[in-house]
């Protein structure tokens, strides 16, 4: 079953935001997802802290639909901000006693958190450091269409298949398991 | 200026106006159907004069929404002390922001041939197409979870747990079924889904079920009747907006109208053809004429799916949570799952699209045949002994 000629989807292409990037949203969402991360930081109420989460998702996000990673940007806001973040919300909400629960960190959590933090900071710095710079203008032509669903979806079912599939078999057994834990309290 | 973006601009600013518009009259249409389904009249009185102007005639009732913006505004903006007060002026908000974000994809009116180039009418032809509609979807939940939790009352936490329940089950079926019209059509770009539905057949010929489905999952994604737990006057007062007044009150329910609206465009592109005309065969590349003419073909069928959801809220009944939950996890997602490997299975051989009809009657066949043999969990409608219910006295007799 023919669909005919489509060759006029080839001319029409997608808009490519790498070409298109304006430097003001960039350091808009670079602002946001930064802002609140610190305001997950220094929050105490808890539900709060869920929401600048959010933010700093979103924030993340948008930069990934401003590299042209518009696959990868969906796919967070899908997973992290729609599933992940809703569960937590939810853990928070059922299980907290009072209604504006506070969190007060011990001393010794807040130095561990800042040893954490150092080192991983140093680590991406370090990183950054020592990887090459493309020339500036020369980045967005490098990197066109390696964001593509396609690419992603070639690379996923053909290069890394099996940790894709160690993934998903990961993923069924965790489900099963919250489906058994689910069913024998429903029985007692 | 690129074309491109000088189309994406003018589409941006006519879609938001037209369709914050059709809200408003969204709702008196909603108000007289009701009246008519109920062998009422409905508002028929108000005009654009309010009784200040020299004008007079009525005009069918057609000032209402505006005087019910009026209205609105002006009633007392009410805070409760113990709210948390910036989530509870935050939550209206975040319910707004995903349905306004949903329209970027919308393919209102197919390509326009401006000069040499081809530009596609919408405001963001991007490569992901309709999943960027589920990831901003996925975000809708959280006016609802934010509302519940700031409010600090009991009802309205219950009914934000509910309703953040059922929209994040149902999301599961309509993930699916937009992922089976991926596979079908092998790309997720809006615009090339629906012109492939323009060259042959309307998707809804070849997957009636997965469209049912579909339409359901709108139903409950956007807290429409037969799935309006969300509000529950009966058993939670207001639900999760119980303790909102004025104009944070009508954001929700304007979210409501406005997420109605991106998930009947989302259904006409996905299984009604978009912009396609049944008989005409129209260019695929055409003139401004064929572009608007398009985008009121695209228009109509949104239009005709929304009249749709209307006469269901005033014909069924509301369903029960358990009976709502079963639907989704019990019905629904195991059909879609099945659709999902019998569609993989007839593109894995190539087989023509009219086998996805057979692969749907099959699944309905075998659904009628299977559900009676399996065996129904305990249901919710035994009595449980809980002392100070309906069926126990409040003291254990001792």
């Amino acid at each position: 079953m023919g669909f005919g000629p489509l060759s006029i989807l080839a001319q029409v292409s997608s808009v490519d935001p790498a070409q298109q990037a304006a430097p003001a949203l960039f350091y808009g969402f670079a602002i946001l997802t930064c802002l609140s991360a610190w305001a997950i930081v220094v929050t105490q109420n808890i539900v709060r802290m869920s929401v600048y989460l959010l933010l700093t998702l979103g924030g993340a996000a948008g930069l990934y639909f401003m590299l042209g990673a518009e696959f990868l940007a969906a796919i967070q806001l899908v997973v992290y901000a729609g599933g992940t973040l809703i569960l937590i919300v939810f853990g928070i909400m059922l299980t907290s006693k009072n209604p504006f629960m506070q969190l007060r960190p011990q001393g010794w959590e807040v130095a561990l958190a800042v040893l954490i933090a150092v080192s991983i900071g140093g680590l991406l710095l370090l990183a950054l450091v020592n990887s090459p710079m493309p020339e500036s203008g020369q980045a967005g032509n490098a990197l066109v269409g390696y964001g593509h669903v396609s690419v992603i979806g070639k690379a996923l079912l053909g290069a890394y298949l099996v940790p894709f599939e160690v993934a998903a078999v990961l993923l069924l057994v965790v489900m099963i398991g919250a489906a058994y834990i689910a069913r024998r309290r429903a029985e007692e | 200026m690129a074309p491109q973006l000088l189309t994406s601009l003018v589409t941006m600013i006519i879609a938001v106006q037209l369709i914050l518009l059709s809200c408003a009259y969204l709702i008196l249409l909603e108000r007289k159907m009701a009246a008519w389904i109920q062998n009422r009249i409905g508002p028929n009185r108000v005009g654009f004069s309010f009784g200040i102007l020299p004008f007079k005639h009525h005009c069918w009732g057609l000032g209402q929404p505006l005087a019910d913006g009026i209205k609105l505004f002006f009633k007392e903006d009410y805070t409760p002390l113990n709210v948390d007060r910036a989530l509870f002026l935050l939550a209206p908000v975040v319910v707004i922001i995903p349905a306004l974000l949903g329209w970027a994809i919308i393919p209102w009116g197919g390509y326009l041939q401006w000069g040499d180039a081809v530009v596609n009418v919408t405001a963001a032809p991007i490569s992901i197409g309709v999943i960027y509609v589920l990831a901003i979807g996925s975000l809708a939940v959280y006016g609802v979870v934010l509302g519940g939790y700031a409010s600090n009352n009991k009802y309205s936490f219950l009914g934000a747990l509910r309703a953040t329940a059922q929209m994040v089950s149902y999301e599961i079926p309509m993930s699916l079924c937009v992922l089976i019209v991926i596979l079908m059509y092998a790309s997720p770009r809006a615009d090339v889904l629906v012109q492939f539905q323009a060259n042959g057949v309307w998707n809804i010929f070849y997957q009636p079920v997965l469209a049912v489905i579909f339409y359901i999952c709108v139903l409950a994604e956007c807290n429409r009747a037969p799935f309006d737990l969300a509000e529950c006057e009966q058993e939670l007062v207001g639900g999760y907006h119980t303790e909102y007044s004025s104009m944070k009150w009508a954001l929700y329910f304007l979210g409501e109208y406005m997420h109605m609206i991106t998930g009947c465009a989302f259904f006409t592109l996905l299984f009604l053809g978009g912009w396609d005309l049944p008989v005409v065969q129209e260019p695929v590349v055409a003139g401004l004429g064929w572009v608007l003419l398009k985008s009121g073909v695209f228009i109509s069928k949104v239009g005709f799916l929304l009249f749709l959801m209307i006469w269901i809220r005033w014909t069924l009944p509301r369903f029960r949570f358990d009976q709502l939950m079963r639907l989704a996890w019990r019905g629904l997602i195991p059909i879609t799952v099945i659709l999902l490997l019998a569609s993989g299975v007839l593109i894995f051989l190539r087989q023509p699209h009219w086998t996805f009809l057979a692969a749907n009657a099959a699944v309905v066949v075998g659904v009628l045949i299977v559900a009676p043999l399996i065996p129904h969990g305990p249901t919710i409608n035994r009595r449980i002994p809980l002392a100070g219910s309906r069926f126990s006295p409040a003291e254990p007799a001792a």
